[in-house]
């Protein structure tokens, strides 16, 4: 009883441990996406869009 | 809201979305054209759009709804889709600097279409799980369970399941041994 307790305390234990590698791959993974510049097309569509007040469509 | 502002608003908003098209599809190109296609989409609705609610979760919304209307117009095409986002991501070692960001790429190619946008809107985009079923159109405990579920199988696809026949992974040694020392 007491083993399969303690047991299954430590199962979820690593279990949440598994979980935050997880997100803390994925954040890594998006952060280093989000650090990338803004591509140049970007800043000129809304340059563009704010001139012409919004037809560039 | 005025014009110079909401485009102020957009730019800041650009890197974000960009992280989650490009997570969402696997590829940069396709990804920066869903990303033009949903600043265009906001310009042109941004009378519709409501101040005081989040732009963030607008436009997230506007570039998935992009994403799925591409998405099945190209599943018409190829029937197995996910398949085709996999071997699209693919891997090309020595292209990318870091491994570890070519892996969780193609790992997350390999998650099922619904799965990874989930878990990519509340792991990755700060969104909460009540924001991202409003994106999605679901139910929040529909959302849990695909975020639980992507959780898992990424955990596997990148070995990082101390239950694989390899043991912990590296991550996880590192993550155990952390622990214990601040015990």
């Amino acid at each position: 009883m007491d083993d399969n307790s303690g047991k299954k305390s430590k199962a979820s234990g690593s279990q949440q441990v598994v979980r935050e590698a997880v997100s803390n791959k994925l954040k890594a993974y998006y952060d280093d996406i989000s650090r990338q510049e803004v591509p140049q097309r970007f800043l000129d569509l809304l340059a563009e869009l704010d001139k012409t007040g919004g037809t560039a469509e | 809201m005025k014009d110079h502002d909401f485009r102020k608003d957009l730019l800041a908003l650009i890197p974000p979305l960009r992280a989650f098209a490009i997570s969402l599809t696997g590829k940069v190109d396709r990804a920066d054209d869903l990303v033009q296609e949903t600043l265009l989409k906001a310009w042109a609705n941004r009378d519709s759009f409501e101040p005081g609610t989040k732009l963030k979760a607008w436009l997230f919304t506007i570039l998935r709804n992009e994403f799925y209307t591409v998405f099945r117009k190209r599943k018409r095409e190829v029937e197995d889709a996910d398949g085709m986002i996999a071997s699209n991501v693919g891997v090309h070692p020595g292209q990318d600097s870091h491994m570890d960001l070519t892996d969780m790429r193609h790992a997350l190619g390999q998650l099922p279409v619904d799965q990874r946008e989930a878990l990519l809107l509340v792991s990755a985009s700060d969104m909460s799980y009540e924001e991202a079923a409003v994106i999605c159109g679901v139910a929040v405990g529909t959302i849990k369970s695909r975020v639980n579920r992507a959780r898992a199988r990424l955990a596997e696809l990148l070995h990082l399941n101390e239950t694989s026949d390899f043991g912990p992974g590296p991550e996880v040694k590192a993550a155990l041994m952390s622990k214990g020392d601040a015990s």
